[in-house]
């Protein structure tokens, strides 16, 4: 969205700018805002983070104050979710999966003990999941990134909750096997 | 690097990687985004009245402090955003400050739940989408219609939504493949619409089509295996049932396992062959190679005649084949990676003329259709059909569906088939026929109709409007051939009204017009009523809704009243009370003939799960059919006075309260709640009964204590002699000043991580300060977890006193210049014992290194609460919200409480469940330990939030270097004791 966009819709009324910015840009926020508190927050807090960015773009907007909202978003959006990480780390509850228990053997297979955090290998995985094709790429972002149920899964993918659940195995299945080819092996229980 | 998750490798992205994981996240649900809407907008509102009540503030005052506040403050105005950036955590805390009056909204109580009683019904999770619920007279409850997931077809649910009691209408399949010979296949697990599953539950169809003698061939995946191939006819005579690979001359085609991975994609059926289109996919030094092929195979004995595999490299992964009357085949590759734009379906397609080896190259081709001698068709994304020719090297535009273009919300989803007549067959999202497949032609709308006892769907087909009886013979009973784009109809007894944007018209059920009439100047038109009197409702450009009565004997319209009401208002028929209703903007509104609406309820006081999806009005009840399943007002049986509308304010998200609520409901039904989220913090004008706030965020606990805000809890219980269940009494008496009664709590501390050993009890300020000297440690975010959210350090607010002088604020100053809070590695770090980290922690073994804040004299812990359950002073029901609290304390809402955040219960008897399953999930020796820090804890972790904005902005200057350490102090001591002291006096 640019100035010339941010202008148009500031034309109509705030309900309808603030709506055209969470809209555009919503899900960009929240995926910035998940990957920093994943690990420490609750899907509160990360709502909670994710308003407070919209909260000040939304000023920022209505102000005119910025040329690239997208960019300012992104920068607000890694800004408050280091601070909320700091406030939520180690004290707050990891988000569970409330259906881990019927996944553990594929959690299991994914298990890693020692592996390199480097970016490197995160694009790899990353590159991988998306090879994946759609729906099994986001079936199991969702599922084990962003744990939600299979049922949770269904409403966006339009599928049953057990339509979900098969795909999800084999496309864990077909991850694990093009893993493997790239070298992020499971041996003795983990990836080296 | 403890045990993750590979999916926990994927935290800490870059730049470009969130942009991957962007793609692959799905966009907020509607009710996710409303409800982030609504926070992000009430937490606007108060930066905003925050900011313009300090520059009114500023600006008149004139001493020395204002003076310099005004200048950090028209800085912070005019860079705020690079401020934001540099500041961060800081400058939140500070801009978050919240203090403005509550407006809660007038809707929100003028249409409370006095009326009308909530009861939730859930549907089945077998119902995927809902399209409508109609009032059945016969039955005298209501039928609803929809789909059922997987199994396809459309449903039609009898006696509110009893799964035991429906009927399938339509033998379209749910989310079909295939449009042939004026049927449709695939999609749904049933070959022929029966309940029968033929195949397991997660088998998936890739493809599927039809042989002219009925057999359908299916590409499937079953039960991990990707190369089944099925074929049978609808008297499920199976021709071929077995893997691709197994077929002679196949193996080195076909492997999903190890490095080369081929991957099925579509099966066609032409002149005694079978086509299968797939790739292979080779990986080699981490890339990938795509190769695409084509399987042909005798369709009589299913024996290999050819593999085509010289394909142009363009086509990649290989999705779709195409076949034309001379057996020429084309090959189709959706290439989302360049596509124009990304996030919609809209993609740039390579076709492949596989005979003369010419590829070409197709902007926002969302789906190609057919194949001719040298041409193909294909389709975008809104409904624009284009023909192109290989030769001409150009493509045509050739047919249009129009009303796709119209609604915003129509996706086409994908496009089934274009015929020789040239009538497209689609299916598309978001839209009353939503998983239905409708016929359009190049000037056509389908419109579709239920009355209370049939339904009726409207198709062009052959440029002639059939009206049909679904449910009953599926008999014609009505054609017509002029008009060109109706847009709305409905049925009485007597008459059929169809209307176009320019007419209406009405007919009897022998297909003979009984009249028309024309309508002007109108963007939108429906049309409804009941057996005593149909209406036509027109919207104007000002989105004013006129609203005209018909008089079928007079056969005339005329014009009843004119609302200024949302475009998408739903109208619903009337009953004996009110003859007609309009539903806009979550509110129902009735009308009685005295040309005003008459509002009846806000729905959106009432937390109805999902989006609405229909509305149906009985004499006894509103029944409102949401995503999620039916809830059913009904009125109540006791007089309306009797009952008692509790307002409740609960932090934004959290979810948990309307569901406990919910259930205080079910066993006390004559209180009701309201419960929302506070758009502004400062409770002064308008007021709930019940405050539930988070300790250190989202209110100013002490200041609106210090304004009478809140009734003393304690001092009510013990006038009262009320009883409580027992509770953990040091935690609860800790907030006894606060008037603030406490549901969960954990414990606040910091955690050391040390290679040397410390001591846990005596580790104070000075041992703190020496480690940071050292160059050892370094220390997360200082004045959170030291000032601003623990002010009541320094503040003893019964004496009166202020103490900012001493040397622990001086200390701690000093360990922050020496330890800059960026640092992410952090060695000490503001921490909470909640009962999630208390099981966790044990996983560290031995490093359990969690103390209490370190002072000069020692370390002390903070008791905190996400859950400060408060009464409001003014509240009329103080008994009944004494008795909601006693809820809130009962074991088993406690657990419920506890759950989503794994805090510690104040409940003793579930808090002693709770640490037994410590003792017996660790061990003995921890848990007391664990137990002796929270039974030992006296002190209260809450900030005062005018405190906490005089440190921002002071801290500020100090790290800013405008001011050292000592004259923080003084200022603050000095400002602190003037704004706190002086106004608790006053």
């Amino acid at each position: 969205m640019n100035t010339e966009e941010i202008n148009i819709s500031r034309k109509g009324t705030s309900d309808e700018l603030y709506r055209e910015l969470l809209n555009e840009l919503g899900r960009y926020v929240y995926v910035i805002v998940f990957n920093k508190l994943r690990s420490c927050g609750t899907k509160e807090d990360v709502e909670e983070c994710v308003s407070d960015v919209f909260a000040e773009l939304f000023i920022i907007a209505e102000d005119g104050k910025c040329d690239d909202i997208r960019k300012m978003a992104g920068i607000i959006a890694k800004r408050r979710a280091v601070d909320y990480f700091r406030k939520l780390s180690v004290s707050q509850n990891k988000m569970v999966c409330v259906e881990y228990e019927e996944f553990s053997e594929f959690a299991d297979t994914l298990n890693v003990e020692v592996l390199s955090e480097s970016n490197e290998v995160r694009r790899d995985i990353l590159r991988e999941i998306e090879a994946l094709g759609e729906p099994d790429s986001t079936i199991l972002m969702q599922k084990f990134y962003y744990n939600k149920t299979s049922s949770e899964i269904g409403k966006t993918v339009k599928m049953t909750a057990s339509s979900v659940r098969s795909r999800c195995a084999r496309a864990i299945e077909r991850l694990k096997i093009s893993l493997a080819s790239i070298g992020i092996t499971r041996q003795e229980g983990n990836y080296e | 690097m403890s045990k993750q998750n590979i999916f926990d490798l994927l935290e800490d992205a870059n730049e470009n990687e969130i942009e991957t994981l962007e793609r692959m996240t799905p966009e907020f649900s509607e009710e996710q985004f409303e409800r982030i809407l609504k926070m992000s907008v009430a937490k606007k509102e108060s930066i905003r009245k925050e900011k313009e009540k300090k520059q009114d503030t500023d600006s008149v005052e004139v001493s020395e402090v204002r003076v310099h506040k005004f200048s950090i403050w028209k800085r912070f105005l005019s860079v705020a955003v690079l401020f934001v950036f540099i500041v961060g955590y800081l400058v939140t805390k500070v801009v978050l400050v919240k203090n403005s009056p509550i407006q809660l909204s007038t809707a929100d109580i003028m249409y409370s739940a006095d009326n009308y009683l909530l009861q939730a019904v859930e549907l089945e999770e077998y119902i995927t989408t809902i399209s409508d619920v109609r009032y059945n007279e016969n039955t005298e409850s209501f039928d609803i219609y929809g789909n059922i997931r997987g199994a396809g077809a459309c449903v039609y649910l009898k006696n509110g939504g009893n799964f035991d009691e429906f009927e399938i209408l339509g033998e379209h399949a749910n989310e079909p493949f295939l449009y042939h010979n004026g049927e449709f296949y695939g999609g749904g697990l049933n070959l022929d619409g029966s309940q029968d599953n033929i195949f397991p539950e997660s088998a998936e169809v890739k493809s599927i089509c039809v042989d002219d003698n009925g057999y359908e061939y299916r590409l499937l995946e079953v039960n991990g295996f990707q190369d089944i191939l099925d074929v049978r006819n609808k008297e499920n005579d199976v021709r071929y049932f077995g893997k691709i690979s197994d077929i002679d001359g196949l193996k080195e085609y076909i492997s999903y396992t190890g490095e080369q991975r081929s991957i099925l994609k579509t099966i066609k059926v032409y002149d005694e062959k079978i086509y299968i289109g797939g790739f292979l996919v080779d990986v080699i030094d981490n890339n990938k190679y795509y190769s695409p092929f084509i399987i042909v195979l005798s369709s009589k004995d299913f024996t290999l005649v050819d593999v085509i595999t010289e394909i142009d490299d363009d086509i990649k992964m290989l999705e779709d084949i195409l076949i034309n009357e001379n057996g020429e085949i084309i090959a189709v590759y959706y290439d989302s990676e360049t596509a124009v734009y990304y996030d919609s379906k809209t993609t740039v397609a390579y076709v492949c003329d596989v005979v003369r080896n010419n590829t070409v190259e197709i902007e926002y081709c969302q789906k190609v259709i057919s194949y001719a001698e040298n041409s193909f068709v294909y389709a975008d994304d809104i409904g624009r059909i284009y023909e192109y020719d290989f030769e001409e090297n150009e493509s045509i535009l050739i047919d249009e569906i129009s009303e796709l273009k119209d609604k915003d919300n129509d996706t086409l989803m994908t496009m089934l088939s274009y015929d020789s007549n040239g009538y497209a067959y689609v299916l598309f999202y978001n839209n009353i026929l939503k998983n239905t497949a409708i016929s359009y032609s190049e000037d056509g709308a389908v419109g579709e109709s239920k009355n209370t006892d049939d339904v009726f769907i409207l198709k062009k087909e052959n440029k002639v409007y059939h009206a049909v009886n679904y449910t009953g013979d599926k008999k014609i009973i009505f054609e017509n051939e002029d008009y060109t784009n109706i847009k709305s109809m409905d049925f009485d007894e007597e008459y059929f009204y169809l209307s176009d944007e320019n007419m209406l018209y009405v007919y009897d059920y022998d297909g003979k017009l009984h009249f028309q009439k024309k309508i002007k100047n109108t963007t939108g038109i429906k049309l409804f009523g009941n057996s005593k009197q149909h209406y036509v409702a027109t919207v104007d450009n000002k989105n004013k809704w006129k609203i005209s009565s018909v008089n079928t004997e007079e056969k005339e319209i005329s014009e009843e009243c004119t609302v200024n009401i949302n475009k998408n208002a739903e109208f619903i028929d009337g009953d004996n009370n009110y003859d007609f209703y309009i539903f806009a903007d979550e509110i129902l509104y009735g009308y009685r003939g005295n040309k005003e609406l008459v509002p009846l309820i806000d729905l959106s006081s009432y937390a109805l799960s999902g989006e609405i999806k229909g509305i149906n009005i009985s004499n006894e009840k509103i029944e409102i059919v949401t995503s999620y399943g039916i809830s059913i007002l009904k009125p109540r049986d006791t007089k309306v006075s009797e009952h008692k509308t509790i307002k409740i304010l609960v932090p934004p998200s959290s979810y948990k309260y309307s569901e406990i609520l919910k259930r205080y409901k079910s066993e006390n039904g004559n209180i009701d709640f309201i419960i929302d989220y506070p758009d502004s913090y400062d409770i002064t004008e308008k007021m709930p009964d019940i405050d539930i706030v988070i300790a250190d965020d989202y209110i100013d606990i002490t200041g609106l204590m210090e304004q009478g805000v809140f009734e003393d809890i304690y001092k009510y219980i013990s006038d009262n002699d009320l009883i409580l269940p027992e509770y953990t009494d040091n935690i609860v008496n800790a907030y006894s000043d606060d008037y603030a009664f406490p549901l969960t709590f954990d414990i606040k501390g910091v955690d050391i991580i040390s290679d040397s050993v410390i001591d846990k009890k005596t580790f104070c300020l000075n041992d703190l300060k020496l480690l940071v000297e050292n160059g050892d440690y370094s220390i997360g975010y200082v004045p959170s977890i030291f000032l601003l959210d623990n002010n009541k350090r320094f503040i003893d607010y019964d004496k009166h006193s202020v103490d900012f002088e001493n040397d622990d604020f001086i200390s701690i100053l000093e360990i922050m210049e020496k330890c800059p809070y960026l640092n992410l590695e952090h060695s000490i770090y503001e921490s909470s014992l909640s009962y999630k980290s208390a099981t966790e922690n044990l996983r560290f073994g031995d490093d359990f290194n969690f103390i209490g804040v370190p002072s000069s004299s020692g370390n002390d812990y903070y008791v905190h609460s996400d859950d400060l359950f408060m009464i409001c002073k003014n509240s009329e029901n103080k008994d009944i919200c004494f008795d909601v609290l006693k809820f809130l304390l009962g074991e088993e809402v406690q657990e419920t409480i506890t759950d989503s955040r794994w805090k510690f219960p104040v409940n003793r008897s579930l808090y002693q469940k709770y640490m037994n399953e410590l003792a017996w999930s660790t061990d003995e020796e921890y848990t007391k330990e664990v137990m002796d820090i929270i039974e030992n804890t006296h002190n209260v972790y809450i900030a005062n939030n005018k405190v906490k904005h005089i440190l921002g902005e002071e801290i500020l200057k100090f790290e800013s270097k405008a001011q050292n350490a000592n004259e923080t102090a003084e200022s603050v001591q000095k400002r602190v004791k003037v704004d706190i002291i002086n106004t608790t006096n006053s």
